[in-house]
């Protein structure tokens, strides 16, 4: 034993003085620590094909007809939802960024705040205002005695909900990319005779591509693994057919072989946004030095361009909050107790925070792995990292529950396991701005450190990290939003008598006592609203 | 020595062609090196193997005597005390012009370390500019704090990749002189990579020539620019006339279709063996009844030196000559002259076809 140990150290000297060749293209100090975390990462995934293998007759339970059912409803709704924030958040990016909107700095705030919005929320105000004893029911029935069934439920219900509330993540990247693009490219397609227009197209949002897409992925994503919308909305997609089956069947491999399914969508998603992203490079190889953009004048574009903002401002903020907020004041006038839980509201909080800072540390060296040291392998340890992103947090859930139960009994329902679930979930949340903020370090300004005597590992603390400071923050805050609106694995992996918002408004809604999931709503908005202001703050002291 | 390379090659991952093949050579104690060739020779590609930024796959790199890269022997770029500047200044944006140069000094003796950074920034006279930060400074002030963050660890010597082909013309020679001056000053060994033939005479002790991953000359500035000993040479670094000869039965001239010249330099050649000549535009001179008659073709005022093309007319040969001559000479398109070659403007090139 004492034998083999020396004989590790010494070759851990021999590869530092460089007799043995370190075979990879990454230092030791990132691929190690990147090969456990993409371990722990699949740990559900791994779960999942145990579950399946070992099932008897998968291949009947895969080829059902309901299966293909599911699929095509989950592949059009994302489908539909993805290209529905784009169009939405292209526009509003460029006016944000680019133009002399009136009131530009309000409407950069207002149109990225539905990022607090959880679909949870989303959806119960959806249901609170149109569905069955929503207000609009309400009104007509009760007002204007006229009896109907409201029709919102299902594809369209979904759609609007989850287009409204995800739109934020492609916004998020690409006015980030619209910030850090140098202007001077633009001018030169203006000196070369096109017109604004032409710019748009044929400069600015090819630039923009890399940023969409991976805004897209974001969205395609969400809307993949999304619980509370499709399911307060009945929509028969993955995540709801799997819920109900793990609910009210005996049998629990049907909903594994969903789960898997959806796995294998994902995968195939991501792989092909891999391919197509290729070797794109963001950063300038000439001088650093960025030149001030100007603003595109927008003249009688004006109105328009207000209208756009205002809409959809409307629809994704103004609605759900101000029908929270009536029933929130109609329970308050009914005299029912305000159902403020403090405690939950705590929990929330304290648990996203502790997800957000063990996130970054997690998420770092991955990100750092796919931008700098580009390889075979650092790509399949990234899609490692990204398939827990897809599977849908009552998979990862219950698989840790499993593993929880059978391998590791004291971590059983423990704020820990919660944590790691989060974390498995919500990762790829901070990848992309990391990712960005990697690709706008020229290589040059860490060689540079490392000709002047210092190691990478140091390198990495002094010019790395101090460069990506603001994708870090950003990183964290998106973490520590999505966590705020995480509903099945904390209702499944939370300590006993755990409660959060989430878990609150859940049950609240599905009891239809919308007055008692009104102010943990709100709440929930509130408190989401503060990270929203971090990252604003960072943006600002960019400049 | 100060630093030796020997037989050192590196082929990137997917690419065809070495980027650098069987390269080996020498730069001594307190000399300006310059590695010279257009882009994509693998110049740079050398630079980042001596800085330790770029592992070669065989040969072997000898840094004041210790072996740096080789079989089974590998020091990492922070042990090598190479200082480098890189062709984007590379400078660290979150950090101030006196942070950005005292990045690199270790020592944590602070007297010692201010009086250093103090010196250093007399030295690339930047007093005024300490606490900026790199994004307000010119381009030739980013040049500056670079090129002093790389001398503060006093490193065994200086790359410089491509340092000036960011700024503009006015700049750049004035920057090529300061950096020169603060290099000799601070008696630091440089190896300069550039495209530039104009600046590797103008700086070099020693240049190398280099082409597709392969040192085709090296030399002084002076040996490369008369002498050029290949085709590449002769119209990468200046201008050149090519012209096919052959070797006197006396062995001590060249005849070719401009006449026959006296070639009294050693040349290993056999009697009647075929040869390429070199002949520089500035080995003619315009003279009353010389040996070569033509007309003028072209002509490019260039200020000091005036460049002709000139279109033989006594000559057997559907040639045209490029000929440097001086502006006194009042000459138009269309007027006949004739030359003369002076002497020792002619060089013999062995082993390569003219580059048509």
């Amino acid at each position: 034993m004492e034998a083999s140990f020396l004989n590790l150290s010494a070759k851990i000297e021999a590869v530092k003085e460089g007799q043995i060749s370190w075979p990879f293209v990454a230092p030791p100090f990132i691929l190690i620590p990147v090969i456990f975390i993409a371990l722990a990462m699949s740990l559900p995934l791994f779960y999942l094909l145990i579950r399946v293998i070992g099932a008897e007759d998968v291949w009947s339970l895969i080829l059902q007809q309901r299966t293909l059912q599911v699929l095509l409803n989950t592949l059009g709704l994302a489908g539909a939802v993805t290209a529905t924030t784009i169009i939405i958040a292209v526009p509003l990016a460029w006016l944000t960024v680019r133009t002399d909107l009136p009131g530009r700095k309000l409407w950069s705030i207002l149109t990225m705040v539905p990022l607090v919005v959880p679909t949870l929320v989303g959806g119960f105000a959806f249901v609170a205002a149109f569905g069955y004893g929503g207000i609009v029911h309400n009104f007509f029935v009760n007002t204007l005695k006229i009896s109907y069934q409201p029709e919102i439920y299902g594809f369209f219900g979904a759609w609007a909900v989850l287009s409204l509330l995800t739109y934020p993540y492609v916004l998020l990247s690409v006015r980030g990319a619209l910030q850090g693009m140098d202007p001077a490219q633009e001018e030169v397609a203006r000196t070369l005779g096109k017109t604004l227009w032409q710019v748009f197209w044929q400069v600015t949002l090819p630039k923009l591509r890399p940023a969409i897409a991976s805004g897209g992925l974001l969205v395609t994503l969400y809307t993949l693994s999304d619980f509370a919308a499709v399911s307060l909305l009945q929509f028969d997609s993955f995540t709801r057919v799997i819920f109900l089956q793990y609910r009210s069947a005996f049998d629990r491999t049907y909903s594994a072989v969903l789960a898997l399914i959806l796995v294998v969508v994902t995968i195939i998603i991501v792989s092909i946004e891999m391919l197509t992203r290729g070797k794109a490079r963001y950063y300038s190889v000439n001088r650093g030095v960025k030149g001030r953009m100007k603003r595109v004048k927008l003249g009688k574009g004006k109105v328009p361009a207000l209208i756009f903002c205002l809409l959809v401002v409307a629809l994704a903020l103004f609605i759900p909050v101000g029908v929270s907020a009536y029933w929130l004041i109609r329970g308050l006038l009914q005299g029912e107790p305000a159902m403020l839980r403090w405690e939950a509201a705590f929990n929330s909080f304290y648990a996203s925070s502790i997800a957000a800072g063990v996130g970054i540390f997690v998420t770092l060296p991955v990100a750092i792995l796919s931008v700098k040291y580009k390889s075979k392998l650092s790509s399949l340890l990234e899609k490692a990292t990204y398939a827990g992103y897809a599977l849908p947090g009552i998979v990862v859930a219950l698989s840790l529950v499993f593993f929880a139960s059978n391998y590791a009994l004291p971590l059983y329902q423990t704020l820990p396991l919660l944590i790691f679930a989060y974390v498995i979930l919500f990762l790829p949340q901070a990848m992309g701005t990391l990712r960005s903020s990697l690709l706008q370090i020229s290589p040059n300004v860490e060689d540079a450190g490392l000709t002047m005597g210092f190691s990478r590992f140091k390198i990495l603390w002094s010019v790395t990290i101090p460069l990506i400071k603001s994708g870090i923050l950003t990183g964290a805050a998106l973490i520590f939003l999505t966590t705020m609106k995480e509903l099945p694995a904390t209702m499944l992996l939370g300590p006993t008598g755990f409660r959060s918002l989430t878990t609150e408004i859940w049950n609240a809604t599905t009891e239809a006592f919308y007055t008692r999931a009104a102010g943990p709503a709100l709440l929930l908005v509130l408190v989401s609203l503060f990270s929203l202001g971090i990252l604003f703050y960072q943006e600002d002291r960019e400049i | 020595m100060l630093v030796k390379l020997e037989d050192i090659n590196k082929t990137f991952a997917q690419a065809a062609e070495p980027a650098v093949k069987d390269v080996s050579f020498e730069v001594q104690e307190g000399e300006i090196l310059t590695l010279l060739g257009p882009s994509g020779c693998g110049k740079t590609t050398l630079l980042r193997l001596i800085a330790g930024l770029e592992r070669p796959d065989s040969g072997q790199i000898i840094l004041q005597g210790k072996k740096v890269a080789g079989e089974n022997c590998w020091i990492p770029p922070e042990k090598r005390g190479v200082g480098m500047v890189f062709q984007d200044y590379a400078l660290f944006p979150h950090l101030n012009v006196r942070d950005n140069i005292s990045f690199g000094l270790k020592n944590k003796n602070e007297t010692n370390n201010e009086n250093k950074v103090r010196e250093m920034i007399e030295l690339v006279g930047l007093e005024n500019q300490v606490d900026k930060n790199p994004a307000d400074l010119s381009g030739g002030q980013q040049q500056r704090v670079a090129l002093a963050r790389a001398l503060i660890t006093d490193p065994l010597l200086v790359l410089l990749d491509e340092p000036f082909s960011n700024l503009d013309m006015n700049l750049r020679e004035k920057m090529r002189r300061e950096v020169v001056h603060i290099l000799r000053k601070s008696e630091t060994p440089a190896v300069f990579v550039t495209h530039d033939q104009e600046e590797a005479l103008s700086i070099s002790d020693k240049i190398l020539v280099m082409n597709r991953g392969q040192i085709v000359q090296q030399g002084s500035p002076r040996e490369v620019y008369e002498s050029p000993l290949a085709c590449f040479v002769a119209s990468f670094v200046g201008q050149s006339n090519l012209l096919d000869g052959t070797i006197s039965s006396d062995g001590e001239n060249i005849i070719t279709e401009l006449g026959t010249f006296e070639y009294p330099h050693q040349h290993g050649r056999e009697p009647g063996e075929e040869v390429i000549i070199s002949i520089r535009p500035d080995g003619f001179e315009l003279v009353e009844d010389g040996p070569i008659k033509g007309v003028i073709k072209e002509i490019a005022y260039k200020g000091g030196v005036v460049d002709l093309i000139i279109e033989l007319t006594n000559k057997n040969i559907n040639k045209e000559l490029l000929v440097h001559v001086h502006p006194k000479y009042r000459v138009a398109e269309g007027d006949e002259v004739s030359l003369k070659l002076l002497p020792h403007f002619i060089t013999m090139i062995g082993e390569c076809k003219p580059v048509m």
